[in-house]
């Protein structure tokens, strides 16, 4: 089916996210506006005006009720989602990479990059929802500061294990997990040999993949930190979604938006590849971006996605009847072992 | 001297006992300065004096005499023996005398026989009784031909891409298997190769080139190491066309053993030259800028070697690598030769000289027969191109008009294998870029445009055989009657593609069908199938980016890859690395993308078969096609039990896996539905359903409908 164009950035989409019941599609743009889109119709439903700086991330909470965005104007901010009123700002030292809601929705942490004499750091504000926010504390609860050795930068972060641990990417390949108590490193993994552009759970956040600059996607295990599957590509892997009720694997990318201009868009390689989630094999790819693809989403019903690219555009797909009755390319039951 | 180390001049400062050592002169332990010569006349006492100065002088000639050791000459009673010992400052001198005076003719009846006194010596030590030598023990050799018993009828070809070098096998059904990675030596901690790979023209061999230190041979099911050839700063490397010997080159100008010839069975070097065959070609290189010394090449059955030189070519026999008859064929003004791939028949050119014409000239050797020679004029350059089995010459002669301000091409083709070696003459007004044989067949395809700078190509498709048409049955032509089907060896225009986008050709190792591709820097790799025998174009594809094309030898599929230079790759050959296998009807059967992508070479292989056996086989092709599709049949259905087994496995696996995290999930669910305030998100009927009704006024209008009256 032809995909939903949905325009309405203007400059390149940073990131695009389903809410939790999946009617809501979140994007976000380095042209300062978050919107709202409608993830049936794809019409545009809203924008929450209020940010300086380009938004890197953001966050829908379990309810649709509160949605949180990162910003590189230094500021965190807390929308009400249904009226695009600003709920409270939390100031930073530096540019907001990354922000995420912690189960329940009572505290959210944030990363924030160096900047000037700031050094790089994790934040955790404590916001129970059902209180005025204006008694909320402005201070984070925790902060953490980063490795500073070799400069490296976290990409993104995570609430695991019942808000317990805090799962953070970065741009050396490595995940680390921190105790949201004392900020201690309670583990940490190297999937990658270069940056690890972005993180997806699955639904029960069993399991993750990560998408690197090293041109593969990896599948890991949530509970034993495990290496289960890796997705070889040739391009740079800018974002990797499981499908709730397939097993398969979305995964876009593409030249470094550096180098795009320097080839057509035929060879730039910004389609997105599906693979099979066990077999690790290639089996599809849809065109249309002309641009590398930042963001992926699969809505939580398994049948449209979202992709955000460095075009400025979101293409929101429908899959079609056939690949939704489609079989696993290996029968069940062994048919011909008998004879 | 108050600031001398101390330590460094202690001996020197020591009031110790002068301690020396007396030079002595280094005695020589050997006798390779002393020669006999032997079959002197006998003379009397009173004559050896006379006979020692005549010896004197000869030998003096040739190298500087010892003085302290003067020419001996035993008698033997009253007369000498008739031999003598002389000896010589240095032991080369020795060794030149015996090169130049033995076999001398010293008088009428005399004949020097000279030898070195240590080979002499030698004999002294035969035993007298002949003791039979033991055979070593047979150790098997690599079974070099192993790959071509393939149960799968398959083609093998090896890539070099980032570290790897992988030989795979290709049948055009399935994607392409490994045979072999290296893995032995990637065990050892080596990388099986570094640099280039090259097959031998029958595929026996693989070679890989070690930039340092020479180059490595192997083969076999195994890939075994099967002999190795020393030669430091190694370029290049060339395998007789029957793999009986092989060629090392270094481009070093200066280097006495610039180019080895290798025996391959025996793995020992049989003979060095220097780079430039004489300074003449090295200035001219020189004045370039270049290293482009003119090449050896071997005649088809592995018989000869030759280069060219100065006006001549010199042809050296082998294995034995002497000059052939002891002289070089002369070859006034060559600029160029060829070997023919089918007979031991050398094809040269020379360019105009004063007022002598260009000519291309067909030589036969041994005879040196010369079996045609063609004179041209007003010629820029000659492009010569064999058919492959040596039935064609074709020469593209770009010539000038006598002002020299225009220039147009003329085609010269030699029918080598008739009776007095006919020539045929084509005419193109057009700027040529590339002609091509057909492997096997009497075509031959051309690129040309209207102008050099042109974009759009044009093709064009000669037959040097004519078959009679039916239409054409029944006239005569000299005074014979034509027959349809009949050959007559014509010249004559198949067809011209136009407006393509084209820069290479490469024809089937089957014949019949060709591509047309478009290659290189500014070019999109788009790609043309063309079946020659039909007329018509059986698919147009792209690779984008593509540098090379290349057939397997038999014809079924054809790879197109994007490769880098393997030494300091640049910026812009670094993208889009990789191959596409496609079927010759230009079916896409395979990608494979790289970061950094080297070579593709298929291994060739040579057709074994008689004319008279591919015949039969051509005949019988429905018996041969059932058989072979039975087994594909087979193999595809065990390959995917084979695969589905495998992979069911693996997915029980991961789904085991996956129910074991869904357990540790579920039991944290008291916890979850805590934190979210009592909502459990796994009950898919925990909602609550708000019904909101929505009043939109679209429009509102006041109408008067009608006054009350």
């Amino acid at each position: 089916m032809r995909p939903i164009l949905l325009k309405g950035h203007e400059r390149s989409i940073t990131y695009v996210d389903y809410n939790y019941d999946g009617d809501l599609l979140f994007t976000a743009s380095k042209d300062n506006v978050p919107t709202v889109w409608s993830a049936t119709t794809g019409e545009r439903i809203g924008t929450y005006n209020g940010h300086q700086g380009a938004v890197w991330d953001l966050d829908c909470n379990k309810f649709s009720t509160h949605l949180l965005t990162a910003s590189a104007d230094a500021t965190c901010k807390m929308w009400n989602v249904e009226t695009g009123e600003e709920v409270q700002t939390f100031k930073h030292r530096g540019p907001v990479r990354g922000v995420a809601w912690g189960e329940g929705s009572q505290c959210f942490a944030t990363i924030s990059d160096p900047f000037m004499d700031a050094v790089a750091m994790i934040s955790i504000y404590d916001c129970p929802l059902d209180s005025s926010p204006e008694s909320w504390s402005q201070a984070p609860r925790l902060e953490i500061e980063l490795p500073k050795e070799n400069a490296v930068k976290a990409t993104n972060l995570v609430f695991l294990n019942l808000n317990e641990a805090l799962f953070v990417t970065f741009d050396d390949g490595s995940i680390r997990l921190y105790d949201v108590v004392n900020g201690k490193v309670l583990n940490m993994i190297t999937p990658h040999t270069k940056k690890i552009n972005n993180v997806s759970f699955n639904r029960e956040k069993t399991l993750f993949i990560t998408s690197s600059v090293d041109t593969t996607a990896k599948l890991y295990d949530v509970v034993k930190l495990e290496h289960l599957k890796t997705y070889k590509t040739d391009r740079p892997v800018n974002d990797a979604v499981i499908s709730p009720n397939k097993e398969h694997i979305l995964l876009g990318g593409g030249q470094d938006a550096m180098s795009v201009t320097t080839t057509s868009g035929k060879a730039g390689k910004f389609e997105t590849k599906f693979f099979h989630l066990v077999y690790e094999t290639e089996f599809g790819v849809v065109k249309g971006h002309f641009g590398p693809i930042n963001a992926l989403a699969i809505n939580p019903d398994g049948r449209s996605y979202a992709s955000g690219a460095e075009d400025g555009y979101i293409r929101l797909h429908f899959f079609d009847q056939s690949y939704i009755n489609m079989k696993d390319p290996v029968p069940d039951a062994p048919t011909e072992e008998a004879n | 001297m108050t600031n001398l180390p101390s330590d460094e001049y202690e001996d020197y400062m020591s009031d110790g006992e002068l301690q020396y050592e007396v030079k002595q002169p280094k005695l020589i332990e050997n006798f390779s300065t002393t020669v006999i010569i032997a079959n002197l006349p006998q003379v009397p006492e009173s004559k050896v004096e006379k006979l020692t100065s005549v010896l004197k002088k000869l030998t003096g000639k040739v190298g500087t005499l010892s003085t302290a050791t003067p020419p001996l000459m035993p008698m033997n009673g009253d007369k000498t023996h008739g031999f003598s010992f002389i000896t010589f400052v240095s032991s080369a001198d020795a060794t030149k005398c015996v090169e130049a005076i033995n076999s001398y003719q010293f008088d009428k009846s005399h004949k020097l026989s000279v030898h070195g006194y240590d080979d002499v010596c030698g004999l002294r030590d035969v035993p007298e009784k002949y003791v039979e030598k033991t055979a070593r023990p047979y150790v098997p050799q690599a079974d070099v031909g192993a790959w071509l018993r393939d149960p799968g009828q398959r083609d093998a070809f090896c890539i070099r891409q980032g570290h790897e070098t992988e030989v795979h096998w290709a049948d055009g059904l399935r994607d392409p298997v490994i045979d072999y990675d290296g893995s032995r030596e990637k065990a050892a901690g080596i990388q099986w190769c570094k640099d280039r790979m090259e097959w031998s023209p029958k595929g026996s061999f693989m070679a890989t080139i070690i930039k340092q230190k020479g180059v490595i041979l192997w083969g076999g099911e195994k890939y075994e190491k099967l002999g190795r050839f020393a030669h430091a700063d190694v370029d290049h490397v060339s395998f007789s066309p029957n793999e009986g010997y092989i060629m090392t080159v270094s481009n070093k100008p200066d280097a006495v053993d610039a180019v080895k010839i290798h025996d391959i069975k025996t793995g020992k070097m049989i003979r060095a030259f220097k780079l430039y065959p004489s300074d003449k070609f090295r200035e001219e290189d020189e004045e370039r800028g270049e290293i482009n010394p003119p090449q050896f090449s071997w005649s088809y059955n592995d018989e000869y070697i030759a280069r060219m030189g100065e006006d001549l070519i010199t042809i050296y026999e082998l294995p034995s690598m002497k000059l052939l008859e002891k002289k070089s064929l002369l070859a006034d003004g060559i600029k160029e030769f060829q070997w023919s791939p089918g007979a031991n028949t050398l094809a040269y050119w020379s360019p105009e000289k004063g007022n002598s014409p260009a000519q291309v000239n067909l030589v036969a050797i041994p005879s040196r027969k010369l079996l045609r020679s063609k004179n041209l004029f007003q010629v820029n350059s000659v492009l010569m191109s064999w058919q492959d089995e040596g039935r064609f010459l074709g020469c593209k002669v770009l010539r000038h008009t006598k002002s020299k301000k225009t220039v147009y091409n003329n085609f010269e083709l030699f029918r080598v294998m008739e009776e007095g070696v006919p020539v045929e003459m084509l005419d193109v007004k057009d700027a040529v870029f590339n002609f091509r044989w057909e492997p096997g067949g009497s075509r031959f395809a051309m690129v040309h445009a209207e102008n050099a700078g042109a974009t759009r190509m044009n093709v064009s498709f000669y037959d040097m055989d004519k078959t009679v048409k039916a239409d054409e049955a029944g006239t005569k032509k000299k005074g014979k009657k034509l027959t349809e089907g009949q050959v007559l060896p014509e010249l004559n225009l198949v067809t011209t593609l136009v407006d393509r986008q084209c820069s290479s050709l490469f024809w089937s190792p089957a014949g019949g069908v060709i591509v047309l591709a478009s290659l290189g820097d500014s070019s999109s790799g788009s790609l043309e199938f063309y079946d020659v025998n039909q007329t018509i174009t059986l698919a147009m594809r792209e690779h984008y980016r593509a540098t090379d094309v290349n057939w397997d030898p038999s014809g079924r599929m054809v790879s197109t890859s994007v490769c880098q230079p393997l030494n300091g790759a640049y910026f812009k050959f670094q993208m889009d690395n990789g191959y596409m296998l496609w079927s010759f009807q230009g079916k896409q059967l395979f990608i494979a993308a790289y970061e950094n992508f080297y070579q593709f070479k298929w291994r060739p292989r040579k057709v074994v078969l008689s004319k008279e056996a591919v015949k039969e086989v051509e005949t019988n092709i429905k018996k041969y096609e059932r058989e072979f599709d039975r087994a594909d049949k087979e193999r595809a259905k065990a390959l995917y039990l084979e695969e589905t087994k495998g992979k069911r496995l693996q997915r029980k696996t991961f789904r085991d896996r996956v129910a074991d995290l869904r357990a540790v999930y579920k039991s944290q669910k008291q916890q979850r539905i805590a934190m979210n305030g009592g909502y459990d998100s796994d009950d898919d009927s925990n909602f609550t359903t708000t019904i909101v009704k929505m009043t939109e006024i679209i429009d509102t209008k006041e109408t008067v409908i009608d006054e009350f009256p």
